[in-house]
């Protein structure tokens, strides 16, 4: 508590003018108050600096009111990701298209040369070896057969499933077939038989394809 | 001058002018009590302007000379009878009638709405509104406060908010931000520099309107 002939600090008075002061003090700083002129013009302007700032104050906030804290969104626009999510889809958009057209090259679109595969009937041959999904021109050896103006190539899986028929005209002994969306691996076999024999099977190839 | 050091010194000076001790008032009391009437024009002329203050703070502009001179009264009667039992205390003496006089009146304004009597004709009724000038005076100055309030940091408005608008205390505010002390009042005494500066500019740049303020003493005529 300030003596009657001591003046109020500045720091006591801004807390009397806000109704702040500790009950205890606000006697001491009262009883100066009746006496002290100068402390009398200080709360004055005290007052009016209060009061200033607690209008502007309550102003500012009106006017800038109190943001929250930012959470992570839930749902955002697409312009809104960031750029690491579009880089990222970018590049698996990318390696998509470089295994589904690069690759393997079974779109319809794309120009890729067929690998031959010379399919032979000797005995004890090793089936022919073939690239999966790669596009095959097959190359039967028809020497041997009855001449006939075309035949027709049956592939069959290893359980026996026809999975392509495919006619064509011989030449030189030889009928090329291609089969441009190429084959999932497996086991395969290649049947040489007229076109719509039924299935009478007049030679039969090995392909191994991985 | 910063205002710290205006502040600093503000607090260490004695009253510069009529200082007076103990002493001094205890013989004050004693020339009263003889019936002196220059010394009861004395304890008017040190102590009216303190009480006006005082009762002004809490009750408010009306009736408010009537007040201070019944609380003067009440002293100087009481001063007379010999009942300031402490004569050096005689500021503890008047503070204690000043507070019983805002009781009284508290009490008074609290039974009157009980009642709820309706005005009569002739009643005078106080307008607690400020006066043009007063008005246009503190619009200013909360222009001004705003502007001191964009031109600070984020922070620093922050702590000025949870202070003066909020009324946080000083302890609350210093805990949640991480503040020291010193760095809480130095940023106070800083905005409040800021004020007096950026408000001398604004009423040197805008002066008050000549008429407006022959309007406003006039209006008190």
């Amino acid at each position: 508590m300030p003596q009657n002939w001591e003046h109020i600090s500045e720091e006591t008075l801004e807390q009397y003018s806000l109704g702040v002061l500790p009950e205890d003090e606000e006697r001491g700083v009262e009883e100066h108050l009746l006496i002290c002129p100068d402390c009398q013009r200080q709360l004055t302007e005290t007052d009016q600096y209060v009061q200033a700032m607690r209008a502007a104050a309550a102003e500012y906030r009106r006017r800038h009111p109190r943001r929250e804290p930012k959470r992570a969104p839930v749902l955002v626009w697409p312009h809104q990701w960031p750029k690491m999510v579009w880089l990222l889809g970018t590049a698996c958009l990318v390696w998509f298209l470089v295994w589904k057209f690069g690759v393997s090259g079974s779109g319809g679109g794309h120009a890729v040369a067929p690998v031959a595969v010379q399919l032979q009937a000797l005995r004890n041959a090793d089936a022919a070896d073939a690239a999966a999904r790669a596009p095959l021109r097959l190359i039967a050896d028809l020497s041997g057969l009855p001449e006939r103006s075309s035949w027709q190539l049956d592939v069959v899986d290893a359980a026996g499933r026809t999975v392509g028929s495919f006619e064509g005209r011989p030449e030189g002994g030889l009928l090329e077939v291609e089969i441009r969306q190429g084959l999932p691996p497996g086991q395969y076999w290649v049947r040489v038989c007229p076109p719509g024999a039924g299935g009478q099977v007049y030679r039969e190839f090995g392909l191994r394809v991985r | 001058m910063s205002p710290e050091e205006n502040q600093n010194q503000h607090a260490a000076a004695p009253i510069r002018q009529g200082a007076w001790g103990p002493e001094d008032w205890a013989a004050l009391v004693e020339r009263i009590r003889q019936g002196d009437p220059e010394s009861m024009e004395e304890l008017y002329q040190r102590c009216s302007p303190g009480i006006r203050l005082v009762l002004q703070r809490r009750l408010g502009g009306q009736e408010l000379e009537d007040r201070v001179q019944e609380t003067f009264l009440i002293v100087l009667q009481a001063i007379r009878r010999g009942e300031v039992r402490e004569p050096s205390r005689v500021l503890g003496f008047i503070w204690t009638v000043v507070r019983r006089q805002v009781a009284a009146h508290i009490d008074s304004a609290v039974h009157s709405r009980r009642d709820f009597a309706p005005i009569k004709d002739g009643t005078a009724i106080y307008d607690p509104q400020e006066s043009p000038e007063e008005r246009l005076l503190s619009q200013q100055q909360r222009q001004v406060m705003y502007k001191v309030l964009q031109k600070v940091s984020r922070r620093d408005r922050e702590i000025l908010i949870r202070y003066y608008l909020l009324e946080q205390t000083q302890e609350e505010i210093c805990s949640e931000m991480n503040l020291t002390e010193t760095q809480f009042r130095l940023l106070k005494s800083r905005a409040k520099a800021r004020f007096g500066e950026l408000g001398r500019r604004v009423i040197r740049q805008r002066p008050l309107p000549a008429v407006f303020l022959r309007k406003a003493a006039g209006s008190t005529h």
